[in-house]
């Protein structure tokens, strides 16, 4: 395994925040970078110590998206990376701990449906935030389920339909966003939130194997 | 918490896999097209 994605514990490994580590694409999510986060996302949330996971990206950007133009020329290819995707996103919602996406920069297409799925997401009031798929003539059906399960059909048709992006203080009226603060509160907010979860309940006796199936 | 978090899944029907597997699908067959394909180039060109 490379070093696209690193794991940070705190709290003695009940809170484990998932970093993105592609920071000089902004986080771009290539094959190699879905695979790891996957096998990441597995390993992480199969530990019964782990309470809370924060997913969050290195450098100025959670994600700018998909990596476009490293398949550019291999067409093909994009059916395996949009499905690799698809796969990460389900394994996100399903994990039996809770996700938070802290979201500094961008969250861009596939970017912002890793965030879509997470179940609470931080960001700044001017953030860049959106679904710019159909300004490039590409159907953004692989993340559309998710964000109308999250802010209802009206709201993601108008999304979805209109492309391009948003600030964060608007995604936050839309309800895409849960907690907006200031840009310097992101990490403390999320990690603030992340340690009132894990003094929750975990619903034990079997239940993260029940998840897993 | 994980009780919760299942149920929440099943109440919205984010555990149907053909839903997802579908959406992915026409994803991946649309970005195939042509005319994304053209302003994929279009847009890299530019760069």
């Amino acid at each position: 395994m490379s070093d696209l994605t690193r794991v940070v514990e705190h709290d003695d490994g009940a809170i484990a925040e998932i970093l993105l580590n592609r920071a000089d694409k902004r986080n771009a999510l290539n094959q190699e970078l879905l695979d790891e986060m996957r096998a990441t996302v597995k390993e992480v949330t199969s530990r019964q110590d782990v309470r809370v996971v924060v997913l969050g990206g290195e450098g100025r950007s959670f994600c700018a998206g998909m990596d476009l133009q490293a398949v550019r020329t291999q067409p093909e290819q994009m059916g395996s990376l949009l499905k690799t995707l698809s796969l990460l996103m389900r394994e996100i919602r399903r994990a039996p701990q809770p996700f938070i996406a802290r979201v500094q920069g961008a969250a861009i297409g596939g970017g912002c449906g890793l965030m879509c799925v997470c179940d609470f997401s931080f960001t700044h009031p001017d953030s860049k935030i959106g679904y710019p798929e159909v300004d490039l003539g590409i159907c953004p059906a692989v993340v559309a389920p998710w964000l109308v399960w999250r802010i209802g059909s009206g709201k993601a048709r108008q999304l979805l339909l209109a492309g391009g992006t948003l600030r964060g203080e608007e995604m936050y009226e839309y309800g895409l966003v849960t907690h907006l603060v200031d840009m310097d509160d992101v990490c403390p907010g999320a990690m603030a939130c992340a340690r009132r979860l894990a003094r929750g309940g975990t619903d034990g006796n079997g239940s993260n194997e029940a998840m897993a199936q | 918490m994980a009780a919760t978090k299942r149920w929440l899944n099943e109440l919205e029907g984010s555990l149907n896999d053909q839903v997802l597997d579908d959406a992915a699908e026409l994803s991946a067959r649309i970005v195939q097209d042509e005319e994304a394909q053209s302003r994929l180039a279009a847009m890299f060109g530019k760069k």
